[in-house]
């Protein structure tokens, strides 16, 4: 009996987690003070045929910063990533452009690393909340 | 014991059995129409749309055919999501629900209701889907006779799946506006719109681009890297994937003309940024030959963001140019010739290799009279801007070395 309530519990889990999980977008969030370390994150993307990357900003920033998705065991031919874009300096409001970016079309399901850097010196506080479907 | 084995067998069964119930029960979209579409009943209306005889089957609201993106916004407001005033803005208080859906759950309720229909990218058709087909059309007899008329029944079972998927796409509305989603503004929200609106320009926009991520991931087309952004693959690959949407559309039987335009049409929705009434920035322009305006944002800046969307736009637009001088047409619109997925991808991979040019979001511009609204809105060029792609340079603006750029790679 014990072998058949492993067998029900985890197809159950199964059932639950390939219909309702797989849908919905990863989201992550991140809040940044303190510009003189990069950020970094890891997050998976959902299981969709073809995922974008879609990120808001919301903040002031004296200088620009980088955000750079990248892929965690990248080959030699995607080390590079998926995008790297510069982030001008100023104040996002954290709704539509140009807080609101978003990425090309890129694979399905990857282990991902977001990045922020700050090339310069930079003071103020950036959350950028993303978004990969 | 052999009594024992056979009890433990039969609770398996039994537990299979509930879970299978509860797999179909759980995983099924509610598509309360479509199984009922096959049968021809007394309540079934035959009318003439574009002189084309069809059925329009019990319980399917005339309306629904031939939409407008504006009259089926309304509609949709106002049969599906309960509204009294509908905006018929996707740029209304509307958009928040488009934008909480994700592309992926409509593409699903798309291929669910669409496998209840004949498949018209079957060449020839499939004997019991031309038999549906000649239900739905008394006056269509044979297969030369679907594809005289290809564009119309593209259209028609489209506009059923359309209609198909509405409840459910309401139901996910309202459910994530409530829940744990209404905060999460996750998708471009005009993408979602039109997908809903053209499932099956959609499905193969779709295949376009899962063919193209499949092959541009793979070695053998610059060696796997399309993927990054502003080098060349990429350029390749934004080209290719508007050729192979053409391509599918095509497939489908959609005549040459709407492939391109409706290619065109979910290529730049891709690069808006954001959909509304009275943005400050950019106004996207006449989207749709029927004149309705899509007033939204395109980033337009001198960044990387703006740089970006030009250099996207253009090389989407060589995609359809090339499908545009290669694909024939003979009496009634039928294509007879297209190029298959070889010439495709290599004529255009060989651009990439040869004919790409460097050039930040204002050289793009000056190609196209510096107007955005050429760039966002041609089905395709007539000219010598159809002949290079473009990728961005490894230069700042002031001559200084941008080390997030990343350089062409080597072509392979």
């Amino acid at each position: 009996m014990k072998n058949v309530a492993v067998f029900t519990i985890t197809a159950l889990l199964l059932v639950v987690s390939g219909c309702i999980s797989s849908i919905d977008p990863v989201e992550t969030e991140v809040l940044i003070a303190d510009f003189s370390v990069p950020m970094r994150k890891e997050i998976t993307s959902a299981d969709h045929r073809n995922n974008m990357i879609t990120y808001w900003l919301q903040g002031t920033i004296s200088e620009p910063v980088t955000v750079r998705v990248r892929y965690k065991n990248p080959t030699a031919g995607n080390a590079a990533g998926i995008f790297t874009e510069e982030i001008p300096k100023g104040t996002y409001a954290g709704n539509d452009l140009p807080s609101k970016r978003q990425s090309d079309y890129y694979g399905r399901n990857e282990e991902l690393i977001i990045e922020v850097t700050a090339p310069k010196s930079t003071v103020g506080q950036l959350r950028i909340r993303f978004s990969v479907q | 014991m052999l009594n024992k084995v056979f009890s433990i067998c039969e609770v398996k069964l039994f537990f299979q059995f509930i879970l299978l119930s509860v797999t179909l029960i759980s995983c099924k979209p509610e598509l309360e129409t479509a199984d009922l579409l096959a049968t021809t009943t007394s309540d079934d209306r035959y009318i003439s749309m574009k002189e084309v005889h069809m059925r329009v089957p019990a319980g399917v609201p005339t309306e629904i055919f031939g939409q407008t993106f504006d009259q089926y916004m309304a509609w949709f407001d106002q049969n599906m999501m309960g509204q009294s005033k509908a905006t018929a803005r996707i740029a209304g208080q509307d958009r928040s629900g488009w934008e909480l859906l994700t592309q992926e759950e409509i593409m699903q309720l798309i291929i669910n209701a669409s496998s209840k229909y004949p498949d018209l990218s079957r060449h020839p058709l499939r004997a019991n889907d031309l038999a549906r087909i000649r239900k739905d059309f008394p006056d269509i007899k044979t297969e030369q006779d679907v594809d005289k008329n290809g564009q119309f029944i593209f259209d028609y079972y489209s506009d059923l799946i359309k209609l198909d998927i509405a409840p459910e796409l309401a139901k996910r509305m309202k459910a994530k506006k409530g829940g744990k989603m209404a905060s999460s503004l996750s998708s471009n929200p005009l993408e979602n719109a039109l997908i809903a609106w053209n499932p099956t320009s959609a499905q193969a926009v779709d295949n376009a681009r899962t063919m193209i991520e499949s092959i541009i991931e793979s070695p053998s087309f610059f060696g796997g890297s399309g993927n990054n952004d502003n080098h060349n693959a990429n350029a390749f690959k934004h080209a290719a994937w508007n050729a192979l949407g053409v391509w599918w559309i095509i497939e489908f039987r959609g005549n040459k003309w709407v492939a391109l335009d409706k290619m065109k049409m979910f290529a730049t929705a891709h690069e808006t940024v954001s959909v509304c009434d009275g943005c400050p920035r950019y106004a996207l322009g006449y989207l749709f030959d029927d004149g309705y305006t899509i007033t939204g944002t395109i980033p337009t800046s001198d960044d990387i963001a703006g740089d970006r969307t030009a250099m996207d736009l253009h090389n989407n637009m060589v995609g359809r140019t090339f499908m545009y001088n290669e694909v024939r047409t003979g009496w009634f619109g039928i294509v007879t010739y297209r190029p298959g997925f070889d010439r495709i991808l290599n004529y255009l991979k060989e651009y990439a290799c040869t004919s790409n040019r460097k050039h930040y979001r204002n050289e793009v511009l000056n190609y196209y009279g510096n107007d955005y609204g050429a760039l966002t809105d041609w089905n395709y060029s007539a000219d010598y801007r159809s002949t290079f792609l473009v990728s961005l340079p490894l230069n700042n603006r002031d001559g200084s070395r941008n080390d997030n750029r990343v350089d062409d790679v080597p072509c392979q």
